[in-house]
């Protein structure tokens, strides 16, 4: 059994086996630190001293669709047993990811790092992912999160910090695998891109058409996937479902979503992927009475209405082996 | 049942809207935390309010999110009236089982949510149903709502009784129809109506007595009386110079006028209303002390709808004061079902037995005048 595999090889295993297929770049710098510059910055202990630096184990980049800039996550890894993810051992994850977020958005040794243009338009961001290495961890991260207070953390305004919890990994894993399955079998051809539409507020940047996912759409309601025709596929849109499908409401919500963004049209073919895992037994037959109330509701036409007919609604295959990318050289 | 002009108005809130829900006042930042906090996201709560809202008008939102904001902004469903009517002839229980049956497939065809309950004398519907305003913030726009519609066995046939909208009355209109052509009978329709009573005091004295008269309960306050006086009808004329005309003789015309307050009935201005100007009462709101059992105080509204012919009859349980620890709370808490069933049917019984008495009263004075002239 390999003795030491480190942070780099844990950070290229995400990179490969999840961001990659949302298209999100890996910076090649590692488990590097950069310079504090914040006297109130004090590590924990009886006696706080000032921190000299700050950890950095991985970055990922993506190029927003809204912001027209490059959003990069400063990534924390840790990897937890069941019994360490607690709200005092998050918190303190939470604060330390605060501070260093803090420093890194004015911090020129961090720019030099990595590889930030001086005329570079860009956002920095904390991304802390949680993996637990046990696969004991059967309850909900997000409940656990909500038992916490967040809003104290040293995080300065305008900062932000995205969260990945067990359970959000195993789902983006799935999602990962689903790409590659329908790939595979030439139900999707090799590029494709993610979809954001104009907005009212703010207008989509670049052409769109390889398009990385946002961190907020990979743990939002739905996560659409644009694509163009393959061997086994017309061109249209493939949508992760994040959500229960608990209630007509809730699909006639989304349907209307999908309205919005323009996506109901003849010649565009929609597949629903529903990952969440304690979704609805009875998904298909709420999902069809939504249909119907929302074809009543809108008095559609009999076009309109075969185009939500043609409409697939599936459950991902989820992965049976619990997702692990290493045990050894994580953070703790 | 009626067809929608439109659709259901802004139903995937667009990210203006959602950017303006989340800049008032009404959403507090902790809401606000809250919603990003679902997304995986911790913000910082030295963001001013409006970057933090705009940053969450461009995620996609669910139902869920939706919501959220709307209950924020406070449009939590209000209860509604309650209205019935009585249905006579021969109908028994397997003709409602093939009209409520049929009524279901119906519905359900359409994409509405029913539930059907049926217990020994008394079927309960309750349909999923949601209404429109487009006069509100896009978040309160559409509203999800349950409607109630309940069938309880009498000697004579069946009380209908359900949720007061336009929505839920059709619905009982068609059970109705079909309950008819279940039974292959004409069945009549006894409503709660002074249309045939058309004098003003016996009117009031249907508002008076169901307050004051209500069995097994005590008048503790009335906290509201509307008085109508309809505009008289112009004779001779033709209605529409009706506007331009005004010099006919100059007249004004109050028609409504609404009293609120304690002790509303004992007041000078309602008497001289009642008494001088021929206006009549079409809304009263009452405090009903229960005399046995627990001793609530119940607060009871009841109207017609059309105060003119004074029909559409429906009324409202809009809370309850306990009697806790040897008095009476101060705070008023909603009131359960069971208290519910219990004043809509002694305020059902009380009013149909009112109607028919002021018929009766009515005929009499008619019939004495007629003698004395």
């Amino acid at each position: 059994m390999a003795e030491t595999i480190n942070i780099g090889e844990i950070a290229t295993k995400l990179s490969k086996e999840i961001f990659k297929h949302f298209l999100w770049t890996k910076h090649p710098k590692h488990d590097d630190n950069f310079k504090c510059t914040n006297p109130e910055h004090k590590s924990d202990g009886k006696e706080p001293k000032p921190k000299e630096s700050h950890p950095g184990d991985v970055v990922f980049y993506y190029n927003d669709p809204y912001l027209g800039k490059k959003v990069y996550l400063h990534t924390d890894l840790k990897s937890y047993a069941k019994k360490s993810i607690t709200t005092s051992k998050l918190r303190g994850a939470f604060k330390s990811l605060s501070m260093t977020i803090d420093c890194a958005k004015e911090s020129e040794d961090w720019r030099n790092k990595y590889s930030v243009l001086a005329d570079e338009a860009h956002d920095i961001r904390g991304l802390l992912f949680v993996h637990n290495h046990d696969n004991k961890y059967t309850s909900s991260f997000s409940e656990t999160i909500s038992k916490m207070d967040l809003n104290n953390l040293p995080l300065p305004a305008g900062a932000i910090i995205h969260f990945l919890g067990p359970d959000d990994i195993q789902r983006l894993y799935s999602i990962g695998n689903d790409i590659i399955r329908l790939r595979d079998e030439e139900a999707l051809p090799k590029e494709y891109g993610f979809y954001y539409p104009d907005l009212i507020m703010v207008r989509r940047h670049g052409d769109g058409i390889r398009q990385a996912a946002t961190v907020e759409s990979l743990t939002g309601p739905y996560l659409i996937l644009r694509h163009g025709e393959a061997a086994n596929c017309a061109s249209g849109f493939v949508i992760y479902y994040n959500r229960p499908g608990a209630s007509p409401e809730e699909f006639e919500y989304f349907l209307d979503c999908l309205s919005r963004y323009q996506m109901l049209e003849r010649d565009q073919l929609i597949r629903i992927r529903v990952t969440n895992g304690d979704a609805n037994d009875d998904l298909k037959s709420v999902f069809e009475k939504a249909k119907k109330k929302y074809v009543k509701a809108w008095g559609f036409d009999p076009a309109r209405e075969s185009i939500l007919d043609k409409m697939e609604i599936e459950r991902i295959t989820s992965v049976t082996t619990t997702y692990n990318p290493g045990d050894m050289g994580w953070r703790t | 049942m009626t067809k929608r002009l439109h659709g259901p108005s802004l139903y995937y809130a667009s990210d203006k809207n959602v950017f303006d829900a989340l800049n008032q006042h009404k959403v507090d930042t902790k809401t606000i935390m809250e919603l990003f906090e679902r997304r995986n996201i911790v913000v910082s709560k030295k963001t001013p309010r409006e970057s933090l809202a705009a940053y969450f008008a461009r995620q996609i939102y669910d139902y869920q999110d939706h919501k959220d904001i709307a209950a924020r902004l406070g449009i939590a469903p209000r209860r509604e009236r309650i209205t019935s009517m009585d249905v006579n002839g021969k109908v028994d229980h397997s003709h409602l089982q093939v009209a409520v049956d049929q009524l279901k497939v119906e519905l359900e065809s359409s994409g509405e949510v029913v539930q059907v309950t049926r217990e020994s004398n008394k079927v309960t519907i309750t349909v999923q149903y949601s209404t429109m305003d487009y006069k509100v913030s896009e978040f309160a726009q559409r509203q999800e709502r349950d409607g109630t519609i309940e069938l309880i066995k009498t000697a004579d046939g069946y009380t209908v009784r359900n949720t007061h909208n336009e929505f839920v009355d059709n619905v009982a209109a068609e059970l109705i129809t079909k309950l008819e052509k279940a039974s292959e009978t004409t069945l009549s329709k006894v409503t709660v109506s002074l249309f045939d009573v058309p004098t003003a005091q016996l009117r009031s004295k249907f508002f008076h007595e169901l307050a004051f008269k209500l069995p097994g309960y005590q008048q503790s306050d009335v906290t509201a009386v509307y008085v109508f006086k309809a505009k008289p009808e112009l004779h001779g004329n033709d209605e529409e110079d009706d506007e331009d005309d005004d010099t006919a003789d100059g007249e004004t015309h109050v028609e409504r006028v609404h009293l609120r307050g304690r002790g509303v009935t004992r007041s000078e201005i309602l008497n001289e209303l009642l008494e001088k100007d021929d206006y009549y009462i079409t809304k009263i709101a009452w405090g009903a002390r229960e005399i046995a059992g627990a001793g609530h105080d119940y607060d009871i509204e009841a109207t017609f709808t059309n105060p003119k012919d004074c029909n559409g009859f429906s009324f409202i349980l809009s809370g309850v004061y306990p009697f806790e620890d040897g008095q009476l709370s101060t705070r008023r808490r909603p009131p359960l079902k069971h208290e519910i069933d219990e004043i809509s049917r002694v305020v059902e019984n009380k009013a149909r037995e009112l109607v028919t008495l002021l018929r009766e009263e009515f005929k009499k004075a008619n019939a004495g005048e007629e003698d004395a002239n």
